[in-house]
């Protein structure tokens, strides 16, 4: 029986990744024991009384690992030497999921990885711009996450992109979807032949989660940034992305959803739409468009995802079907006004245009009518639905899909203004988003209800999921938390903003 | 080309490390609040394990990272994966911070806990195959080096059903450094012993071999395990084995079950060294020898 043995100085592996290793390389033939142990005195101590002990180790300290392979003289060194393989390769790889220092340039980059073609950025946004040009002069695709990019500079760089056929998604781009590879904020659904184009990250997000849940997927989600449909971008982006969804053979209907694009970039971009020759589903929110030429308008993010589906189906679009009644239960006098608490953009949108369709006109930091404007940070007035992911709430702060606090806070502060019938809000699960978000909303909504109670106020908090069961957080858990703690669920956004409105309309 | 998309996905997921922006966090331990506090949130490398998730803030040893697999008072959980190696910028602090204790002596019969841990240890079989120490629990024999140290944990054992700090603290400074990973078995198991031993007897003595034995650990052992060994014998540790640890306060058998079972999900071996230790610090030898 021979003995082989390596000293690595400090040198970490975590446990679960040793294991591994010491388990695949001891299953080959010949081998008796394969081992690796930090240098503590007391596995010196078990190795010596194992006769293992190589004399190399006598200075080992715990920051160092100690190898050993002990078997038959042929096995020996070729396992010592895969195991150093196999660390190496771990190195790259660890099994933990961490991250290992990855390279310090783009260039340094697509050397590491050849054949990349897309970049994610999320640098400052001075700086953004520069590191796009460098990856657009790779070759690459880009992904922008970065906010803050002067438009001189965005207009630059998607011109450059568009020149060598190439996409840049964003600056202040979310959510993508690209073959299935989730990119910033987005869901686990399942591949189909729904495509989304859109500079709405959470419309996306929400579109790719009810077209799961209908029971189709998505070929690509293409983010277009916030502010591509701008007159000064032109919808670049937005143009691009309709066109290669055209030509894609997975993508048999394409979506596009965006707030209100500037009039000159909406008119290119259903003309893009109607000579595509894939039938279109548009929602600009807010936009009264006409249908035709293969063009399919809505209103809802409900009825953008019934209307892909019945496209993809070969059937032609209908209403989707209004959700079914919930319990509204009995509320007081005072009980008469509605607070949206949305973490997405595009849901408080919704739900400001869905309200006003119900004759119900809210005050927002985002509103659809500049004369309903809340000033930044002022409390709830009235009808009242706020983007707390708006610029004025997360400057130095996480985004509320990942931190709660705001909300709380504001939740608990609605609660306690006898007004207010109803509190809105949406819980954004998937890759990006918090790990837990019912786990940190549960105790705030039983809180809010408990304080109304205490006034003899019945409050509701109405809720609604975007994620799928795929998602990391899971989608029926999280249901059961909120719902356990006093929160009503509805099936989406358009539900939860419609029903808001009938509690309201059924107190006139 | 829309090829060219499809090509992305291949390649995407290799490139979604992001520059130099704060890493948002999602979740922090108390212990890693005042680090980071003391270090303006300013996390580094460790010098002697600078590929490990921990890393150094403000004089302590902290995790941070994206997929710890429980909370722990020394975690900051971040929205993202971060790139070990390198100093790491984390954002801004979440108000609330995680931190678990012990329940109060005042709310604990050691007799119900005892009984709650017999129980448990008559249900091991459900928690599935045993690694590290946890092979105690089933009789079964156990892996190297551990095999070799089988003695030393009998004798652990007999200190704590004897009611003997002192026996117990050589005991425990024999077994320090002894096993694979990053935590070897030995401390886990010494640092759950001592917590499951304070769960139900506060007595100055146990405190006092508790602190001995953290010090002896940053030289039988090293720094990041000699500092979670601290924290358990602080009664702070994972948020499973305080959720066992209140299970077993509560005298609920199901509770406890479901408790373990994430317990030893815990790193390659640590949990089921942690499960078998708390069970060893509760009921001495009968852990070994009864159960």
């Amino acid at each position: 029986m021979a003995i082989t043995s390596r000293l690595k100085r400090n040198f970490y592996k975590d446990s679960v990744a040793a294991m591994r290793i010491a388990q695949t390389v001891s299953a080959a033939a010949g081998l008796a024991r394969v081992s690796l142990l930090m240098g503590t005195p007391a596995n010196k101590d078990m190795l010596a009384q194992a006769g293992l002990l190589a004399p190399g180790f006598a200075d080992a300290s715990p920051m160092d690992m100690m190898i050993v392979v002990e078997g038959a003289d042929h096995a020996v060194e070729p396992a010592l030497a895969q195991i150093e393989g196999l660390l190496d390769k771990q190195e790259t790889a660890p099994a933990s999921g961490a991250v290992q220092a990855g390279p310090r340039s783009l260039a340094l980059g697509v050397e590491r990885l050849p054949g990349a073609n897309l970049a994610q950025i999320s640098v400052p946004g001075p700086y953004a711009a520069a590191e796009a040009l460098k990856a657009l002069r790779l070759d690459l695709h880009v992904f922008l996450f970065s906010d803050n990019v002067p438009v001189a500079e965005e207009r630059a760089i998607k011109q450059l992109a568009a020149r060598k056929n190439l996409l840049v998604m964003g600056p202040d781009c979310g959510t993508a979807l690209i073959a299935g590879v989730p990119l910033g904020f987005a869901n686990a659904v399942r591949r189909g032949s729904i495509g989304l184009v859109g500079a709405s990250g959470t419309g996306m997000q929400e579109l790719s989660c009810r077209i799961h849940a209908l029971g189709a997927g998505i070929s690509h989600g293409i983010g277009t940034g916030s502010r591509d449909a701008s007159a000064e971008i032109g919808g670049t982006t937005l143009l691009q992305g309709i066109a290669l969804l055209a030509r894609d053979p997975g993508t048999r209907v394409i979506v596009i959803v965006s707030k209100p694009p500037a009039p000159a970039v909406a008119e290119r971009a259903l003309a893009a739409a109607r000579a595509c020759g894939k039938p279109v589903v548009v929602l600009f929110l807010g936009s009264k468009l006409e249908s035709g030429g293969g063009v399919y308008t809505v209103a809802t993010l409900e009825d953008a995802a019934h209307a892909a589906l019945a496209l993809a189906r070969g059937a032609t679009p209908g209403a989707a079907a209004p959700a079914g009644p919930a319990a509204i239960g009995e509320l007081a006098g005072s009980q008469r006004y509605l607070r949206g608490l949305y973490s997405g953009g595009t849901y408080c949108t919704e739900a400001l245009l869905i309200w006003r369709a119900a004759g119900i006109c809210a005050w927002s930091n985002a509103p659809i009518d500049p004369a309903w404007t809340l000033p930044p940070r002022a409390a709830s007035r009235e009808h009242t639905a706020i983007d707390l992911g708006a610029d004025e709430f997360t400057v130095g702060r996480p985004h509320p899909m990942i931190d709660f606090d705001q909300r709380k806070e504001r939740l608990l502060q609605e609660a306690r203004d006898p007004g207010v019938a109803a509190v809105v809000l949406d819980v954004v699960l998937g890759y990006g988003a918090h790990a837990d978000p019912a786990s940190e909303l549960a105790p705030a909504v039983r809180e809010a209800r408990a304080v109304a109670a205490r006034e003899d106020r019945n409050l509701l908090v109405l809720g609604f999921l975007c994620g799928t069961e795929a998602d990391p957080q899971g989608l029926a858990g999280q249901g059961e938390k909120l719902t356990a703690a006093g929160m009503q669920l509805l099936p989406n956004s358009t539900a939860a903003a419609r029903f808001a409105a009938c509690c309201i309309a059924a107190r006139r | 080309m829309i090829h060219a998309i499809d090509d992305i996905a291949a390649t995407a997921a290799g490139h979604r490390a992001r520059g130099a922006s704060p890493v948002a966090l999602v979740a922090l331990g108390s212990k890693a609040r005042w680090a980071l506090l003391a270090s303006g949130g300013i996390a580094r490398p460790l010098s002697t394990f600078p590929d490990a998730p921990y890393f150094e803030a403000g004089g302590e040893i902290i995790w941070v990272g994206h997929s710890l697999p429980a909370r722990h008072p020394r975690a900051a959980i971040t929205a993202r994966p971060v790139a070990t190696g390198h100093v790491v910028t984390l954002g801004t602090l979440p108000a609330v911070t995680w931190r678990r204790e012990l329940p109060p002596m005042a709310a604990v019969d050691p007799k119900v806990v005892q009984d709650a841990a017999g129980a448990l240890l008559n249900a091991i079989c459900d928690l599935g195959p045993p690694r590290g120490f946890g092979e105690l629990l089933v009789h079964a024999a156990l892996d190297f080096p551990l095999g070799y140290a089988e003695a030393r944990v009998r004798r652990l054992a007999r200190a704590y059903t004897a009611g003997n700090p002192e026996s117990a603290y050589s005991a425990s400074q024999s077994l320090l450094g002894l096993g694979a990973g990053l935590t070897p078995s030995g401390d886990d198991l010494v640092g759950a012993a001592l917590f499951g031993r304070r769960l139900i007897d506060r007595d100055e003595a146990w405190l006092r071999i508790g602190g001995g034995l953290a010090q002896d650990a940053r030289s039988a052992s090293h720094a990041i395990s000699a500092a979670l060994l601290a924290d358990m014998v602080a009664g702070e540790s994972f948020e499973p084995l305080h959720d066992l640890a209140d299970a077993l306060a509560a005298g609920d058998a199901s509770a406890a079950l479901v408790a373990a079972r994430a317990l030893v999900h815990v790193g390659q071996a640590s949990g089921w060294d942690m499960l078998a230790g708390l069970l060893l610090g509760l009921l001495g030898e009968r852990m070994v020898i009864d159960g």
